[in-house]
Formats: C-alpha cells, structure tokens, sequence
C-alpha cells in the first residue's frame, strides 16, 4: 500500500509499505477515505518528540471503511463507515471505566504518559497513523464510531481529535455563564475551543494569534475577538487592557511546546533542546488570567521538564487543568451538536490533497501558507 | 470586530450546565471502588516488545518500527532509565538523530560522500606525485 513515511526532521515521503494485518481478534483494518495533518503531526515532523522512528507513519485523525474484521470483533462489520478517536483505549481497564480514555493502560507498552495513539512515537506505543491507504485500528467494539448515513466523512473527521480536545479544553476551564474566556492559539484545536466557549456560555471570547487567516478564521468560525500577536506584542497587556485590568476567568494554552514569542524559550526549548520545547503560551495564560482564574491546557508538551512560571501560578490561586483529549467520551455528545447544526467542523478544512501530494501538504500546514489551518489527505482519490 | 453578539451565536449556553458536559465529573463512577478493570486478551508476537526495548508488556501494541541497529541499543539502554530522569528522553532523542543517519547510509546517501572523499583522494595522489 501507499503511505506516508517519516524519513528525517523536515522530511515526509509517499512510499510502498506492508498493507496492515489482523494482529489481535479485536481489531479491524480500515480502508482510510480521509486523514487529516494534525499540529501534533508537525511537533513530529520537527523531530521534537523522543523516539519518533524513521519509517513511521503518521495520522491520528481519520475515517474509513472497514476491510477487515478480527474474529472477536461483534459492532462493525466490512463497508461500514466509521470514525476513530485518536487514543486507542480498550474500553475496560482502570482508567476507561472512569471514562480517561486518553491514560487506558491497556495500550501504551512504552510509557506511563498516556494511552497508545495512532501514528505517533513510539512513546505512544508504535502503533502505524492512518496518513496511508490502510490503517489497523486495536479494541475495534470501543474505539471507532459509526457514521450515520445523512453524514459525509468530512463532517465528523474532525471528532476525531480536534473537536473533542477543544471541547474539552473549554470545559476544563469550567467556565460559568458570562465569563471571559482567552484562547491562546488560532490552530484548528484553539478555534474549536474559541467556539465552544459559547455554548459552554462564555460571555465573552478572545483568541490571540499571530497568523492572518487564522486569526480571520477565529472571528469568522468562533464568533471571537482577535488581538494579533504582530500589532500587540505583549499579549498580557492586552488581555488585562480589555478585561478592566484583572485579566481573563479562563486562559486556554492551545499551542504547546512550539509557540514563538520568547528568545530565550525559544533557544533553550527548541533549539538547544535543554527544556522540552517553549512553553510561552503557557507562561503568557498564567500571567494573564485573574487571580483565582483556571487555566486549561490541551496544546501538546512533552517530557521531561519545562521552563514554566508554577510560582505565579500558585501565588494567583489558580486552578490548572490540562490533559490529552478522551476523545471517545466527546464523541457521541459532539456528534449530536453536528447533526443540529450548532457545530460545523467541516468548517475548519481549507486544503484537501492526494496521498501522494503529503510532503505537499505538510509544507503548506508547517509554513500555514495560503491561509492553511487543516489539511486533509484523500488516501482513495 | 466582525464577531458576532453572544446571545445571538447559534447554540450559545447549550452546555452551560454541568449536566450536559460529558466530562463533567471528571471520574465516572467505576462498578466498584476495588474494581481493577479488565485486562484484555494479549495479543502475540510480544517478542517484539523485548526487542524494542520497552519495559512490560500491554495486552496490545504497535509494531510500526521495531528498535534495530544502532539507534535500537540506544533506545533499548534509554528505555532501562526511569522515567521521571532526563536521561531517558536526551538518549531517545539522541537515537532518533541515529536513526535518521543509519537510514540515509542504507539508502545509498553514503554513496555521495564516498565519491566526494575518493576524489579529494585522487586529486591529492595526483597533485603529490606531479611536485615528484
């Protein structure tokens, strides 16, 4: 089969693999029809994760069709459609019991970190991503969602991932109705959850970028006020400005260890690699939400350690939640806001490209040229 | 600013109470207190696990890229550090650079450094046994 293959930092090639097999009875082959480049997918391609192995293929958010069933598998069967949340978690360990899809502890061998996750690195687990012509998909009966029939593929691919964390960022944030909620990040993740705010009851959204169509895209889609990092280069200042000084009830970091805007965080994370990546954003949410405020974290960090302001944090009284998406836990909830027509995550894609166009496709989402915010492979067309 | 007025955005408050928030509480109730959980059935071919380097074995695993080679002794060393020291992570980063350099030698990008040496080889030959 064809798939996209990591070969070095900066480099992604189509190659010829190994078409996937039945590895468990609970798994399923999928025939992918769509897969989507996610931000993670490019703290990947940077080499910035450990373990990221050469030959790996990426893709943590798709649809398919299924092509193959394991013997034990009962809920799906050849030719149904589905859409697969990106942790693979098996449904009945400690941790999926109490709903934490994203720490099941059933399919991550590497580490302690997290549950396995598709087409990531090996600290994950080393499970193959779906950027391919077919993808494997573990604990079948759990993981992937039916997709009605009154619904394309491309209207819920993104329950996949982006919809459920920005979700779930905004309801970490506990947000109470009327409040000010600030999005740090104008990333398909971060406009989720600028819009999502809303229905939480937000009484007032900013979303802070510095890219133009993005930050287009955030009062376009998520109904928010933008403050351009290139205008204002303090985004504290700002935030306080427009909040009567005090700052924001809920700060929500959706960028993660890749955020410019800070030199020093900058070399010490991202080039020399002596902290796991600059955490700017972060740092910028904790000083700029109230006292007592919550910050909510969903943009990506790795470990083992971060140049992160915990003093302020805890001096301010603040309240931190963060965490990998249990993306399963969102599906069907999200699913319903999609077929009522309160939420258009089709919305978000503004590229789509053949398979064999992904070095493509990865350089027009690195570069966020043309006004890209979300790519979508089309691994059949 | 182009946003549009709160009450008037399309489903606005739709989840304002914690009822309607699917990850609220955090923690569902399990059956039980003392409940464990599950453990599926394991899948085969765990030899796989050993060879790449990782510590206990979940019912189910990927096999994207068993660890070989020289960057796969690294990451076997890295994965015997605990992983709350930075050891562990600097050597899988270190690995991954191995990785990327044992890939390129096995597709033939040695072929090009080869040539350039063999020939700064023959010019430096020729040139010295020319002042002969």
């Amino acid at each position: 089969m064809r798939a996209v293959v990591y070969e070095a930092p900066y480099r992604v090639r189509v190659r010829e693999k190994p078409a996937p097999a039945i590895e468990h009875p609970d798994d399923v082959v999928l025939k992918v029809t769509r897969a989507a480049i996610c931000g993670s997918d490019l703290h990947l391609f940077h080499g910035l994760i450990p373990d990221t192995r050469v030959g790996t293929t990426f893709g943590h958010e798709f649809t398919g069709t299924v092509e193959e069933t394991g013997p034990g598998v009962r809920a799906l069967r050849r030719g149904d459609r589905v859409v697969v949340p990106f942790n693979i978690a098996c449904g009945t360990c400690f941790f999926c019991a109490r709903g934490l899809t994203a720490d099941c502890e059933s399919t991550n061998p590497s580490n302690e970190l997290a549950s396995g996750v598709y087409g990531c690195s090996h600290t994950t687990g080393g499970y193959e991503g779906g950027q391919a012509e077919y993808v494997r998909v573990p604990f079948a009966d759990f993981g992937p969602m039916k997709i009605p029939d009154d619904l394309e593929d491309e209207d819920v691919l993104l329950l996949s991932d982006v919809l459920p964390t920005g979700y779930q960022a905004a309801e970490m944030g506990g947000i109470q109705e009327g409040e000010t909620v600030a999005v740090f990040g104008c990333g398909p993740v971060g406009l989720a959850a600028a819009r999502c705010a809303w229905h939480l009851g937000a009484g007032k959204v900013l979303a802070i970028d510095r890219v133009e169509a993005r930050l287009r895209m955030a009062e376009r889609w998520a109904g928010a006020e933008t403050i351009d990092l290139r205008k204002s280069g303090d985004p504290v200042a700002a935030l306080k400005d427009l909040t009567r000084g005090r700052g924001p009830d809920v700060c929500i970091d959706a960028v993660g260890l890749e955020a410019s805007g800070s030199a020093f965080q900058t070399i010490a994370g991202r080039k020399l690699k002596l902290v796991a990546g600059s955490a700017i954003a972060l740092s910028w949410a904790i000083h700029a939400v109230r006292k007592g405020g919550t910050v909510s974290i969903v943009g990506v960090y790795g470990p083992p350690a971060n140049l992160v302001p915990i003093g302020v944090a805890m001096n301010k009284g603040l309240t931190l939640r963060m965490g990998q998406a249990s993306a399963k836990r969102y599906m069907p909830h999200l699913l319903a806001h999609v077929r009522e027509g309160l939420l258009d995550p089709r919305g978000l894609i503004t590229h789509r490209l053949p398979l064999e166009h992904a070095p493509r496709a990865y350089e027009l989402f690195d570069r966020k040229e043309d006004g890209c915010v979300k790519c979508v492979l089309m691994p059949q067309e | 600013m182009a946003h549009l007025p709160q009450r008037g955005w399309l489903g606005y408050g739709v989840d304002l109470g914690p009822a309607a928030r699917p990850g609220v509480p955090r923690e569902r109730h399990a059956r039980d207190a003392l409940w464990r959980g599950e453990v599926p059935e394991p899948q085969r071919g765990a030899t796989l696990l050993s060879r790449s380097g990782v510590r206990t074995p979940t019912p189910v695993f990927g096999t994207a890229a068993p660890a070989r080679g020289l960057s796969g002794a690294v990451r076997r060393l890295a994965y015997g550090i605990p992983e709350h020291r930075a050891g562990r992570w600097a050597l899988l980063l270190v690995a991954d650079r191995i990785d990327v350099v044992e890939h390129r030698a096995t597709r033939g990008w040695w072929v090009f450094p080869a040539a350039g040496a063999l020939a700064l080889g023959y010019v430096a030959a020729t040139r010295a046994l020319a002042r002969r």
